[in-house]
């Protein structure tokens, strides 16, 4: 714990879902503050073993090594809310999101951790086939079979709930946290939970206003940008770290395109979405994305985001949305 | 012994009438003269008419022209009065609803004044770097 008596500010810090996990709390009393972390971290540590593909224990590596048998496994109701969340992602997204990228992810030696060098990929999955393709469904043609009340699920596929996942996670321990301070709205209390670049706020920042967001220039430059954040999150897809060359000689990184299943995003370096909620932020972060450096414009705008996203070359843009949250460019001043 | 004849009575008779006619032609070439005379006299008098009955004659051709345009000039003061009396009745409608709106306003008490939040310089977009609290860094460094 870090504290700033001037200003009233209290940061907590542990590493949670594969980085670093934080916590700031503005003019609240230091054993509430305390309590508060302690509520975060306990509900984090509960939805990542729930939803996590990278710990042996989890819920959801259970339910895929149970994947194709329709009689499903219990697992955790978060799990559950998790999966109808992708699913409904990937409708609304006309298939841009699809969770079921696993095997495609594994295939090209994805770890889930920052990688360097040459990673051999693995065998193509048993099935040979990409998402939404023949045996990726149930017969009916569903890949998800849900039931909330008994926290029952069965997936056709192998999944990765990746952003979305952490989207949710921070989304609920947002819940849990103005739960533990209701004063949260008050004048002069604020809050910011952040998980590896993804970010909820609430109430006023340390120097008062809304909370300071930089984004990141995935070169190492000076941020291109800074976001004034009232309320709500800000959710980033990058490739920033998760990257590496295959020995076939290719470029690959970890955002794959469910209809190709290939990386996609070509001449992006990062998208980074603002709105209400984490995890339709991490969503549309990621589909953004996709679009690639060509398209991302016209789609953004057309749906109406706050996005901005980073060439290859560095060059920042913007949708009109994100302009007005815009605090501070760089160049500008 | 002879008869004599009355011719003195036709000398006379004759001499009678003959200086009646003269004294008629006398005369009536002393009317003759005159009526000359005076006609000669009113032929001025008569250009003047004549010329005057001309003016006359373009006078009455003013004003029935001046009669035409004050009968558009009526007309088009009639169209604007219609349209003011338009205007009339929306002001008086809009006078009633903003009596009523006056009327909700004092019935829900609503305050004349109404003082705007202060605005912390650090939340406008004022051109300067601001603060950082955090980044959208997906390794999860400190800015």
């Amino acid at each position: 714990m870090t504290a700033d008596p001037s200003d009233g500010a209290v940061q907590f810090e542990r590493r949670a879902m594969g980085s670093p996990l934080r916590l700031t709390v503005v003019d609240v009393a230091p054993d509430r503050a305390e309590a508060s972390w302690a509520a975060v971290s306990a509900a984090i540590e509960e939805i990542e073993q729930a939803l996590s593909r990278f710990r042996p224990t989890s819920d959801l590596v259970r339910l895929n090594d149970h994947a194709g048998d329709p009689a499903g496994v219990p697992v955790h109701p978060r799990l559950v809310a998790a999966l109808a969340a992708a699913e409904r992602a990937r409708r609304v997204t006309g298939g841009a999101f699809d969770p079921r990228i696993l095997r495609d992810l594994e295939r090209l030696g994805y770890a889930g951790v920052p990688s360097a060098g040459v990673v051999a990929p693995s065998a193509p999955a048993p099935s040979g086939l990409r998402a939404g393709e023949g045996p990726a469904t149930f017969e009916g043609g569903r890949w998800l079979h849900c039931d909330p009340r008994g926290a029952l699920a069965a997936v056709a596929v192998p999944v990765d709930l990746g952003g979305i996942g952490k989207g949710l996670a921070i989304r609920w321990a947002a819940t849990v946290l103005a739960a533990v301070i209701p004063e949260v709205d008050d004048p002069g209390v604020g809050v910011l939970l952040e998980a590896g670049g993804d970010l909820v706020a609430r109430g006023r920042a340390p120097q008062g206003g809304p909370w300071m967001v930089a984004i990141e220039d995935p070169g190492g430059a000076e941020e291109p940008a800074i976001v004034a954040l009232e309320e709500g999150a800000i959710c980033t897809s990058s490739v920033a770290v998760h990257r590496w060359r295959t020995v076939d000689g290719r470029d690959v990184h970890h955002l794959l395109d469910p209809r190709t299943g290939e990386p996609g995003g070509a001449g992006l370096a990062s998208v980074t979405v603002s709105g209400p909620d984490p995890a339709w932020a991490e969503v549309w972060s990621k589909t953004l994305f996709l679009e690639g450096a060509a398209r991302i414009g016209p789609r953004a705008r057309a749906l109406g985001l706050a996005a901005w996203w980073i060439r290859e070359d560095g060059s920042l843009e913007m949708t009109p949305a994100a302009r007005e949250r815009t605090a501070w460019v760089r160049g500008e001043d | 012994m002879a008869t004599r004849r009355p011719i003195h009575v036709a000398v006379a008779v004759g001499m009678t009438a003959g200086f009646y006619a003269l004294s008629l032609a006398g005369v009536t070439a002393l009317q003759s003269a005159t009526e000359a005379q005076l006609a000669a006299d009113r032929a001025p008098a008569a250009g003047a008419v004549a010329q005057l009955k001309s003016a006359h004659d373009a006078m009455e051709g003013s004003l029935a022209r001046l009669a035409g345009a004050y009968a558009k000039a009526a007309g088009g003061y009639q169209a604007i009065t219609d349209r003011i009396a338009g205007h009339e009745q929306a002001l008086a409608a809009l006078g009633q609803q903003v009596k009523a709106a006056a009327g909700s306003a004092a019935a829900l008490s609503v305050p004349s004044l109404a003082r705007l939040p202060a605005v912390s310089g650090s939340a406008a977009s004022t051109g300067s770097r601001p603060v950082v609290n955090a980044c959208t860094t997906a390794s999860g460094k400190p800015c």
